[in-house]
């Protein structure tokens, strides 16, 4: 069973404790506001606050001045990410006393909400993409930063038919709960959903709290898959899915 | 000629001619797909490609930076289809023929771009141009990364250039430049790509930076300060040119 130890010194940020939001300047350019608080972590007063921006070959860096004196710069533009993209941040507290900068505390893979975002104080636990898949309609990229469901730009009205498509909805997201937990409870062993904030946990704790699953056991591979089908089970409950799965064909017909 | 794109069409004509490669067809590359309306159009105004033998990915990259300086295309290093075009145009360099007459392509996406992880660096041109001007790392940061000849994609491109964390850090590039560059031969210093484990070479150099990362701003830092942190494993590769 995966458990984190820390080593470092560093501090954890709480993801609760930074916002950050994709905005549009009147030239319908992006750029984003973040509000971080790093009350409680006993930083030093002149630790150098970084938000950093990056998707893919892209990254951008911008400093937000000071723990004692922080300063959100004026240009706050993303300008070396594809429009299509929504890129991932993170905020890094840094010791710039000495020569090399160490790292004080730090939180990644913050996830900015925007103009798209559904109601605010929910976390986003899968992102999509529109690439080019060939023959491909739809992929679970868990490979990345975090979990991205990638759909084929080619598909036809690909992007209507994953958001309001019942038989899209019914038949693909069923598989890709499995596809996620399988990966992290049996290939990644990782059975804590309080471990951390990252998108493992915060998947574990979506399983337990809303579909009502008890916690992954530390068990067999074939105990831990049987937990894994629950979840899916109990996904298939929760949003009606075989409902969902007869409305689709009938507004069909 | 005139610089041009492959459509769907011809991305995938391309794609099918690669396949029967694979399977041991000795058929000399589609050209025509080059320039029938049916599988390529024009790519951008006013832009000429020459059919010119580069001396390396470096001498590639070098020459699309100075061809695509005027273009204002957002994602230009991702279009599929202009860089399928170009994989054919350049076909003789990034797939030269064998003795026998035989091509050996390797998997698509040297040809194809597939845009994204795990490939999307991967084609032996397009991959070239975003290390050399997407990332802006120029002449002397690009020159490790891009040493071989055309056809070849290079370990250290390979194990640097997929890593999010390495190919956006100017200063872990140039601690790796500092290290690894034969500045003598303009190549890479022979030893530094040895299998994984042994001391100081690239493999242990990615592991060590990886943990460095966990403690260290290493954004904020020049590749002098991060040769700097490295252990004495590496004290052999900081002045050595060359390895037996």
């Amino acid at each position: 069973m995966i458990r984190k130890f820390n080593y470092t010194g560093r501090k954890s940020i709480r993801r609760s404790a930074v916002r950050i939001e994709l905005l549009r300047d009147s030239d319908h350019r992006r750029y984003f506001s973040a509000s971080v608080s790093l009350d409680g972590l006993s930083l030093p007063p002149n630790g150098r606050v970084y938000v950093e921006a990056y998707h893919r070959s892209g990254y951008q860096r911008f400093d937000f001045g000071t723990v004692a004196d922080p300063a959100m710069p004026a240009d706050r533009r993303l300008t070396r990410f594809a429009e299509a993209v929504v890129p991932l941040f993170r905020v890094k507290v840094v010791d710039r006393s000495e020569t090399h900068g160490r790292i004080l505390a730090a939180v990644d893979k913050i996830r900015p909400k925007t103009a798209e975002d559904e109601p605010a104080g929910g976390q986003s636990l899968l992102f999509v993409e529109y690439d080019d898949l060939g023959d491909v309609v739809w992929a679970l990229d868990l490979e990345s930063d975090w979990p991205v469901l990638r759909l084929n730009k080619r598909a036809e009205e690909i992007s209507l038919i994953a958001s309001a498509d019942q038989r899209f909805l019914s038949l693909v997201y069923p598989e890709v709960v499995r596809q996620i937990l399988s990966r992290i409870v049996i290939e990644d062993d990782h059975l804590d959903p309080h471990c951390d904030d990252d998108w493992p946990s915060l998947w574990l704790q979506m399983a337990c709290r809303v579909l009502g699953v008890p916690e992954p056991p530390s068990g067999t591979e074939t105990e831990k898959a049987a937990w894994v089908e629950r979840a899916v089970e109990a996904f298939g409950s929760h949003h009606d899915m075989l409902k969902k799965f007869h409305q689709g064909f009938q507004n069909a017909k | 000629m005139e610089l041009r794109r492959f459509t769907d069409k011809g991305v995938e004509a391309f794609r099918r001619y690669l396949k029967a490669l694979r399977s041991e067809s000795a058929e000399p590359p589609p050209r025509a797909l080059l320039t029938d309306p049916s599988t390529s159009q024009a790519a951008f105004a006013d832009i000429e490609i020459e059919q010119r033998v580069f001396s390396s990915r470096l001498d590639a990259a070098r020459y699309f930076d100075a061809v695509f300086d005027y273009v204002a295309h957002e994602g230009v290093e991702e279009d599929v289809h202009l860089w399928s075009w170009l994989s054919l145009f350049y076909f003789d360099q990034v797939c030269p023929a064998l003795k026998t007459g035989r091509r050996n392509p390797g998997r698509d996406y040297r040809h194809i771009p597939e845009p994204g992880y795990p490939y999307g660096h991967r084609h032996l041109l397009g991959g070239a141009y975003m290390v050399y001007t997407l990332f802006g790392f120029g002449e002397n940061l690009s020159r490790l990364l891009l040493a071989t000849k055309v056809s070849v994609e290079s370990r250290f491109h390979h194990e640097l250039a997929v890593r999010q964390n390495f190919i956006t850090n100017r200063g872990i590039l140039e601690a790796a430049d500092m290290l690894y560059f034969n500045h003598k031969t303009q190549k890479p210093k022979r030893g530094a790509q040895i299998k994984k484990g042994s001391p100081g070479t690239l493999f242990r150099f990615i592991d060590v930076i990886q943990q460095l990362e966990v403690t260290y701003d290493l954004y904020s830092m020049t590749g002098s300060d991060i040769v700097g942190l490295l252990p004495p494993e590496f004290d052999p590769w900081k002045g050595r040119e060359n390895l037996a």
